[in-house]
């Protein structure tokens, strides 16, 4: 008897403690393997230390090694993915690149995000004039072309981390705003808001404590999503000649350095192009696998 | 519809309303226009008579008015960097070379995307499907400038089967037209598919199939006629990518075509270029979107009725 109690127990706590674990296990496990090395060894680590995996100064000119190929099409370890016109070194300047990408792209989802986010939540929550004011200047917002955007800032202001920030941001406030929008004109009106109101609950406690939570799952999974497109967005602009600006390093700038040589010294665009198809990509199933995750059903919305 | 349609058409007015704001108020932070038009050594008088004959001081709101009521009348001012020539004219002239590299993209994207879709959703979990997937992300994650150079590099430098650049046959149109088409094909297939699937689990189709209807004629006519209003939804913002991106691959493929115009006016700090060329591209946009709004009423009788 004593013995079978003690078999039952065992089992429950054999039962439970795995399960408790389980959970972020499985989290863990499921999240995709190629992709996240991809990002943390392409993007995050290069952008957070760079001076640890660089081998020169991205800046640094040696004319006496420019054009030098790469290490397996008759170059040497010392540039392994080869040197520009100005014998810059192409992989500590794809390394350094990494953290303008990032850093862009970072900033402008912070700042596009939480202005349409706030901009979203007053139109859904308030409705009426605010809200058709509202979704007319998204409507506006979507049909102005980012680049044009750009190019119309870039002949008025000087190119700087700034300009391109904004543009971007000022690009990516209405996709926030028009989603969030959607979600909080079918949760406004549930029960629980109702009751929340009845208690004497303030807008801003309503909107923080009872719609945001619903809200920001979907929110997060824009905002990955949107990481690799505005990537893509600063190398166009960097390619342009309108993004980060000079000397930095920057993966856009340096497939537009290597273009007229692409028949010879291929690799000077070829590498920085690598990078950001292989950078996009992840983030791309990596966004994929969060929504999946976190909210399936937003498979058709996004 | 009408009043629909009519609708659409106030709240375009409204983007050309806001768009023509921030165009002028760009140009005026971009610095006095006087000193663009002086020569380097013209005094304070010279200064003086070029603002009063341009009705620079006047207050700001009254110069916009000025501004908006010769743009309603095709004046955009004059280029700085091609003398004596309007930059509306400008941008007119090299429009059509645009339009045909868009045109060409948006026919290439169609009739890839489409029947990929349309199969991906029919054979799906199929191997086809799975290499519709992956066409799918890589057009979606490929950095188009970079696609275009390898192209030239591999199909034009290597292989010399189409010319690198510039403007010619219809072979000088291929390699821009696919660089361009490669996002479009992505969407598109994700969108077809999607919406196919959708079409193929309704009611209608099992009663084409219990009528004894040709499954070819099921998927291609029955289920597409009704899935394609999903693509066509998002055709207007494609649309407005696709006009972007022009700019973008002009300049790879020295296409003389707007883009290529909008990055020379931005070297040459050509402001009134700029400023005619986003109003044109968005009234392209806006005249996209009103066509699709057209086309999707015929479409979808849903939206006819209502």
């Amino acid at each position: 008897m004593a013995a079978g109690d003690a078999h039952t127990a065992q089992t429950a706590s054999t039962i439970k403690a795995p399960r408790a674990t389980a959970r972020w296990i499985r989290t863990l496990r499921s999240l995709p393997i190629v992709p996240t090395s991809i990002l943390l060894f392409v993007l995050v680590l290069p952008a957070i230390a760079p001076q640890f995996l660089a081998l020169h100064d991205p800046l640094e000119v040696n004319v006496p090694e420019r054009l030098s190929p790469p290490v397996l099409f008759g170059g040497t370890w010392e540039y392994p993915f080869g040197t520009d016109q100005l014998g810059r070194d192409i992989y500590s300047r794809l390394v350094h690149g990494a953290r303008g990408s990032l850093l862009v792209a970072l900033t402008t989802i912070f700042i596009g995000g939480s202005v349409g986010v706030a901009l979203g939540f007053v139109a859904g929550y308030f409705g009426r004039w605010l809200d058709s004011f509202l979704m007319r200047m998204v409507d506006v917002s979507l049909s102005i072309p980012m680049i044009l955007l750009a190019l119309t800032f870039a002949v008025a202001l000087r190119p700087s981390f700034g300009t391109i920030i904004l543009v971007i941001a000022l690009s990516l406030w209405a996709h926030y705003a028009r989603l969030v929008r959607g979600e909080v004109l079918g949760l406004r009106d549930r029960d629980y808001v109702a009751r929340a109101k009845v208690a004497g609950a303030s807008h801003l406690r309503i909107l923080g404590r009872h719609l945001l939570p619903n809200v920001i799952n979907t929110i997060t999974i824009l905002a990955t999503l949107q990481v690799g497109q505005v990537i893509m967005m600063e190398a166009a602009l960097s390619f342009l000649g309108i993004g980060i600006p000079r000397p930095q390093p920057a993966w856009g700038r340096m497939i537009a350095d290597g273009r007229q040589l692409i028949a010879s010294e291929w690799w000077i665009s070829f590498f920085p192009g690598m990078a950001i198809l292989l950078v996009v990509m992840s983030l791309n199933l990596f966004g994929d696998w969060l929504r999946d995750h976190l909210d399936p059903k937003l498979r058709q919305i996004l | 519809m009408w009043w629909y349609l009519a609708k659409r058409l106030l709240q375009s007015l409204a983007t050309l309303f806001v768009v023509s704001f921030l165009a002028f108020f760009m140009s005026r932070i971009s610095g006095s226009p006087v000193d663009a038009l002086l020569p380097v050594d013209a005094g304070q008088e010279e200064a003086d008579i070029l603002i009063a004959e341009w009705g620079l001081d006047r207050p700001l709101p009254v110069q916009y008015l000025t501004f908006l009521g010769n743009a309603l009348q095709g004046d955009l001012g004059e280029a700085l960097k091609w003398r004596g020539q309007s930059a509306l004219g400008l941008v007119l002239e090299r429009l059509p070379a645009t339009m045909t590299l868009a045109g060409a993209a948006i026919l290439l994207g169609l009739v890839i995307a489409v029947p990929l879709g349309v199969i991906s959703a029919v054979k799906k979990g199929t191997w086809i499907d799975r290499v519709a997937k992956v066409i799918a992300l890589l057009g979606q994650s490929l950095p188009e400038f970079w696609l275009g150079i390898v192209l030239i590099w591999i199909l034009a430098v290597n292989l010399g089967w189409l010319p690198t650049s510039g403007t010619g046959g219809l072979s000088h149109l291929v390699l821009p037209a696919i660089t361009l088409s490669t996002t479009l094909v992505a969407a598109i297939t994700r969108l077809t598919r999607s919406a196919m699937l959708d079409a193929l689990d309704s009611e209608f189709i099992k009663l084409c199939r219990v009528k004894g209807v040709r499954e070819r004629r099921i998927i291609w006519i029955h289920a597409l006629r009704n899935a394609v209003s999903v693509p066509l939804t998002y055709f207007g913002v494609l649309a407005g990518a696709i006009l972007t991106r022009t700019v973008v691959i002009e300049t790879v493929f020295a296409w003389p075509g707007t883009g290529s115009l909008v990055i020379e006016a931005v070297l040459g700090r050509d402001f009134a270029v700029v400023q005619a060329a986003m109003i044109v591209f968005v009234l392209v946009f806006i005249a996209a979107n009103l066509l699709v709004d057209i086309l999707y009423a015929v479409v979808d009788p849903r939206i006819r009725v209502e």
